[in-house]
């Protein structure tokens, strides 16, 4: 045997043949040499070409030849494939400069695949999954970039127009994403490059080396182009927010500044950080080495995008953003009146959404912008051979439907939905406030809680009525309490609203983690009852659990409800004192005073739900009441143009059609109908039928909304709830083991390694174990404080290694995903401890080779 | 187990011939059946008469093409090399050389033993690794007929229960059942979750009804968070009414069901998983019922030892401790009230490792303290094994543990 694998190896020396593999291959040929090396050959082949061929794959929709390769195969199929080509001619046609760079880019592009494909197994490590799954963006970026030449001339003519009717005003933001377009002139452009690289010297303070600068421009052009995404066409409201955001939050050199203000200095770091970023792009093209740049430990928040970006759409990105500031000291500070008055601005459609529905209406132009998209999904499906088949007929069949969703919900000025769960200790009065609000703003009809009314005061629980409408289940009614959590919405003059009523019993906590991770915000219920607040605050009370679940599921803005005000005669005492205690406790839990409110309220008799108390002891209270306090919340910002990211919450067959039907979030991205989705972890395909949206139907629906889809060309029994909808081009991969940071909780048992527990995250739940207690960590800093702790005990932080035992937790890391990268332990009916996904160690099936 | 001879030295070599009545002997025969222990049982081999060949062939891998062969029962005795056990299917394979004369098969021709129940085996031992406490505890618990008790499990949640056998020293998974349930939602006033869920008592009921003999289990303990449990067992005896009226097939076990009524327990857990089982085991109306069980008092003592680590410096010091480095210090400073110790570490194939581990069980006897080998084929097993496999409550905290590396994990 020995000999024998002695002489295998010799003959097959230099090739990466494993020491297992000869001994396996000799050993099933009998020992025979000549066969085993032959079959050793074959094999590797195999692995060869499956290797380039996925090293290809993150290739294919960067490198610039391949792309147009694409749209000619396609061109052959399809009538729409010159547009392609022009749009490649066009764009070379841009600049000098941008002639050269596609060049360059591509081979550092081809350098990068190879370079790190080079060596490695068959089995993916981190940074090339990331580079795979967004091989999808430069689709999108494509089609928003303009680089339709009917569209990009479009624009052109309406940036002109726009420029001359706002000329005159203050120079804003706006201006400077006009600019864009009608720069499309080779004189220009290198103009345009010397001024970045003055630019750059503002960048880095001097206190940054220079490591931390080319790392600070990866992440900022990682966030940039991820923002670019949704905005790069027209909208630049979302993306100035951002700017603005950033001075407050943003990098170190200027957190100094307080947000929205209208000094001068902070704008000017804000447009100095604006141009750099731009300038990194071509920066990195040029300067950096291919190998250090998808460095996975640079603490860039989204290593994945800048991948993609940098790489992946060459062209339209840098093409962009050299014409964006083409004018660079276009921006001036803006004062606070200003930014109302451009937010004001960007709340009608722009000139530019105008034309562009008119061009939609007239077809042609969307079905060329979109033509774009179509060629690469199909270039894309030819590697994927499963879909191949199924896609582009689905496509053919509803072209027209194509929509372009961004740009959609920026001009469709939706009103804004708030999404909020409903938390407390079981018997707060959460089901019969949520009831009360519905009744009151006119959701529910008389005749129905009528019927409620009558029905409970028959079971003897005539105090229930209003919690019925929430609670619908026999059981639920029977005992009083909720046990699901139930969706409801209603829409005020202002807001469209989603409630997430959860149970607040202990055993139901887990339904009411699911409930929490559909939400952006909180109404915390408590009983003001004398002793009622007090057995809700124990330690085995729901309050405080509730309370640190939705914190710790991302939950920032709560507001707390005190019900029941009646049982304590409205008192001002009662009041202060139970909003003192909660005070202390939501603060040191993470939630920051001015994000917390309190009222007095009575779910009951409806006191300062939706009309103001007109009671005289209760005239001491000055505050909103809770529907106002829900009217004044602002939505939060999701990344609508990422690829997408739906989790669903119910799977159940449709009554009539043969559809099945799924609720569930949208966490990134948009879906439209007729697109095609794929479900993890069954890795089936399914094609969008129809999206409603609070019970009204829709055509397409964007990140954080709570939606409900029917789909078709897929079996019901591949899907379940804690599924994950993904876009094909960027599936979600199923964590095996991985890394987490976590706080403890309250905990009965320290935990030690081998501790089994649950891990939850909205419908999923999975048993899994701590296969490694890795680091203790400072509470405040972060820091390590002690390597492999014995135990954890309660308060600690740590960073953990966990393991899924059952079948499979799709799962992504927190920095490429907020939502989908929290997960919560609990063991034994207590949740023990809350964490963030720091790295996935290893993927259970390898679904993405095929 | 039924013990039919011994024969033992004063140092504990000897062999042993016991006779597996139930599944779960085997179980016992696996603990006891060490590397280089001599097996002696009746087996069956293929024999192929060889032409070439003067000997019986056989035992190099390759049976030749010429010649007759026949299967013949023997009886065999080898030196143990490995064992392998399957408890879902109850299965003991034991393989190694051959290690005694036989007229069919030559010496040192490799064979695999299948130890079957009512099938007597002798096992023996040599000096180098005899008969030594623990194993003879072993063979005295295997067979105390007494100490048997068998009890259904299930545990739930809606739309996952998991149907479980607990014996005295295995918890063997019998069905996992998963339903869909869809959610309530405000449109169709829950009436596809309400009948889901009927779906999903009615598939339960009829997995406990393929797994339980109501007649021979001791108990049947239903958990649950919530009030899914009281709602399978409100199901269960009425469609078990049911099905007596109308005398159906299964009217049999049903009737026996409806007679064991009393023997039911509804049991509150956390989660319908199956670890949820270790908390079902120690709650308090399970350890008043079953108190004499050697499951329930593993998962008390399970319990114990974590409340305790839980109370970490206030007694002046940490009491409870885990690895082996550890115990073995403690328990050279006499300072073990309890010792945990899971039965995968006597299975070690190490003898120095397996005597190290008795020596230790036999040093905490002699002192006063308690010594618990946990099942590793139970919940609570199971979770000793996660950490280790060893484990000890002390009398008094030792400080210096706190110091030792855990470089042994």
């Amino acid at each position: 045997m020995e000999d024998a694998v002695a002489q295998v190896k010799h003959i097959l020396r230099g090739t990466t043949v494993t020491d297992a593999q000869v001994r396996d291959a000799v050993w099933n040929y009998y020992f025979d040499v000549d066969r085993s090396v032959k079959f050793l050959r074959d094999q590797l082949k195999r692995q060869e070409s499956k290797r380039t061929n996925t090293a290809k794959k993150p290739a294919v929709p960067k490198a610039f030849r391949e792309r147009s390769l694409f749209a000619d195969t396609v061109s052959c199929r399809r009538g729409t494939g010159h547009d392609c080509n022009e749009d490649l001619r066009l764009s070379a046609r841009l600049s000098p400069s941008s002639k050269s760079q596609p060049k360059i880019h591509l081979g550092s592009s081809c350098q990068y695949g190879i370079s790190v494909f080079d060596g490695i197994p068959w089995g993916l490590p981190a940074s090339m999954n990331t580079d795979i799954t967004y091989c999808g963006r430069p689709t999108r970026m494509g089609l928003l970039g303009g680089s339709s030449k009917l569209a990009a001339l479009a624009k052109a003519r309406a940036v002109k127009r726009q420029q001359q009717s706002e000329q005159p005003q203050e120079q804003s933001e706006p201006m400077e994403g006009i600019q864009h377009a009608s720069s499309s002139t080779p004189s220009t452009a290198s103009q345009s490059r010397s001024s970045l690289v003055l630019d750059t010297s503002v960048l880095p303070s001097p206190s940054e080396s220079g490591v931390s600068i080319s790392k600070r421009l990866t992440s900022l052009l990682a966030e940039r182009s991820r923002d670019r995404g949704r905005t790069s066409a027209r909208a630049i409201s979302p993306e100035k927010q951002f700017y603005l955001r950033r001075t407050g939050s943003g990098s170190p050199s200027i957190s100094s500044h307080s947000p929205i203000n209208s000094d001068l200095s902070s704008a000017s770091a804000v447009f100095s950080e604006n141009i750099p970023s731009s300038f990194a792009t071509s920066l990195c093209d040029f300067s950096l080495p291919p190998s250090t740049f998808p460095s996975p430990a640079s603490p860039s928040s989204f290593p994945g995008a800048s991948n993609g970006d940098v790489y992946g759409n060459g062209m339209s990105a840098d093409e962009i953003w050299k014409l964006i500031t083409n004018k660079p000291f276009f921006y001036l500070p803006v004062t606070e009146t200003q930014v109302e008055e451009i937010k004001a601005n960007f709340d009608r459609p722009s000139p530019d959404d105008i034309i562009k529905e008119a061009q939609a209406t007239k077809g042609g132009t969307t079905i060329a912008a979109s033509s774009k998209k179509q060629p690469q999904r199909a270039g894309l499906e030819t590697e994927m051979k499963s879909l191949s088949i199924q896609e582009p007929a689905v496509k053919a069949s509803q072209p027209k439907q194509k929509i372009n969703v961004v740009e959609k919900f920026i001009s469709s000025h939706r009103k804004a939905h708030v999404n909020f769960v409903v938390v407390g200790h079981v018997d707060a009065g959460k089901s019969t406030l949520m009831g009360r609000l519905l009744y009151d703003v006119g959701a529910i009809d008389e005749r129905t809680i009528q019927k409620y009314k009558r029905d409970a005061n028959n079971m003897g629980k005539g105090s229930f009525a209003f919690a019925w409408v929430l609670d619908q289940s026999k059981e639920e009614r029977e005992r009083g309490v909720t046990m699901d959590v139930a969706m409801n919405s209603f829409e005020s003059s202002k807001v469209a609203f989603t409630i997430l009523d959860a149970p607040g019993h202990k055993d139901f906590v887990p339904n009411m983690i699911a409930g929490a991770s559909e939400a952006d915000f909180a109404v915390l219920v408590i009983d003001s009852s004398p002793n009622a607040f007090e057995a809700g605050f124990v330690q085995s009370g729901q309050t405080k659990e509730h309370a640190l679940l939705v914190r710790s599921l991302g939950v920032q803005r709560i507001i707390v409800a005190v019900n029941k005000v009646d049982n304590v005669n409205w008192s001002e005492f009662r009041f202060d004192e139970v909003k003192e205690i909660l005070l202390a406790f939501l603060s040191a839990a993470g939630f920051s005073e001015s994000q917390t409110t309190f009222i007095p309220c009575s779910g009951l008799c409806g006191d300062n739900i939706v009309n103001r108390s007109g009671r005289a002891e209760l005239s001491w209270y000055k505050g909103n009441t809770l529907l106002e306090e829900l009217e004044n919340l602002t939505t939060v910002e999701r990344d609508i143009g990422a690829p997408l990211r739906m989790s669903v919450t119910d799977v159940f067959k449709g009554n009539a059609s043969s559809a099945v039907n799924i609720t569930g979030r949208i966490n990134a991205g948009n879906i439209q109908v007729g697109e095609t989705v794929l479900a993890i972890p069954s890795n089936e395909t399914a094609t969008i039928k129809s999206i409603t949206i609070a019970d009204q139907p829709n055509d397409w629906a964007v990140a954080g909304d709570n939606v409900q889809v029917a789909l078709s060309n897929i079996d019901i029994v591949h899907l379940r709830a804690g599924d994950i909808l993904c876009a094909i081009s960027s599936p979600v991969k199923c964590a095996q083991t991985f890394s987490a940071r976590v706080i403890v909780f309250q905990l009965r048992i320290p935990l030690i390694k081998g501790s089994n527990i649950l891990i939850y995250r909205g419908r999923t739940t999975e048993a899994a174990r701590i296969l490694r207690l890795t680091a203790l960590l400072d509470k405040s800093t972060g820091k390590v404080t002690k390597h492999k702790p014995r135990h954890l005990v309660s308060g600690q932080s740590a960073i953990v290694e966990l393991e899924v035992m059952g079948s499979s937790f799709p799962m992504e890391t927190f920095k490429a995903s907020k939502d989908l990268g929290r997960v919560v332990l609990r063991q034994e009916g207590i949740t023990v401890a809350a964490g963030i996904v720091e790295e996935i160690l290893s993927v259970k099936n390898e679904t993405m080779n095929e | 187990m039924k013990l039919i001879s011994k024969q033992l030295d004063k140092e504990g070599a000897g062999s042993i011939r016991l006779q597996p009545e139930e599944p779960v002997d085997l179980w016992h025969a696996y603990n006891l059946i060490q590397a280089g222990n001599i097996l002696k049982a009746s087996t069956f081999r293929r024999i192929t008469k060889d032409k070439d060949r003067d000997l019986p062939g056989g035992g190099n891998g390759t049976p030749s093409t010429s010649g007759s062969s026949q299967r013949v029962q023997l009886t065999l005795a080898i030196t143990v090399q490995k064992t392998d056990f399957d408890p879902t299917a109850g299965a003991l394979h034991v393989s190694g050389p051959v290690a005694e004369e036989s007229p069919h098969v030559r010496l040192g021709a490799y064979h695999t033993l299948d130890l079957a129940l009512h099938r007597a085996f002798t096992l023996s031992k040599l000096s180098n690794a005899p008969w030594d406490s623990v194993a003879l505890q072993t063979v005295a618990s295997a067979c105390d007929a007494a100490s048997r008790a068998e009890v259904g499990a299930v545990v739930l949640q809606p739309g996952l229960a998991n149907i479980c056998l607990v014996t005295e020293h295995m918890t063997l998974l019998r069905q996992r059942v998963e339903v869909a349930i869809p959610r309530k939602r405000a449109a169709d006033s829950a009436v596809a979750h309400d009948k889901a869920i009927t779906r999903f008592y009615s598939a339960v009921a009829a997995a406990m009804q393929r797994h339980f003999d109501y007649g021979v289990l001791k108990a049947v303990i239903i958990a649950s968070p919530g009030f899914s449990g009281e709602q399978l067992l409100k199901y269960l005896l009425e469609t078990a009414a049911k099905d007596v009226d109308t005398g159906s097939s299964t009217a049999g076990s049903n009737k026996m069901l409806i007679k064991s009524k009393n023997n039911f327990m509804l049991v509150h857990c956390a989660s319908g998983h199956v670890h949820a089982l270790n908390e079902v085991l120690r709650a308090p109306e399970v350890l008043a019922r079953l108190a004499d069980t050697k499951f329930a008092r593993e998962s008390a003592t399970l319990e114990k030892f974590f409340s305790v680590l839980s109370e970490g410096d206030e007694g002046g010091g940490v009491k409870a401790w885990y690895g082996p480095k550890h115990v073995a210090a403690a328990v050279d400073r006499g300072a073990v009230k309890t010792l945990l110790i899971s039965d995968r570490l006597f299975r070690s194939d190490d003898v120095k490792t397996r005597k190290h581990y008795v020596a230790m069980v036999e040093q905490v006897r002699s002192q006063g303290g308690e010594a618990l080998v946990f099942s590793s084929l139970h919940e609570s097993g199971k979770q000793l094994d996660q950490f280790t496999g060893i484990a000890a409550i002390l009398n008094f905290p030792i400080p210096e543990l706190e110091e030792m590396s855990d470089d042994d994990e």
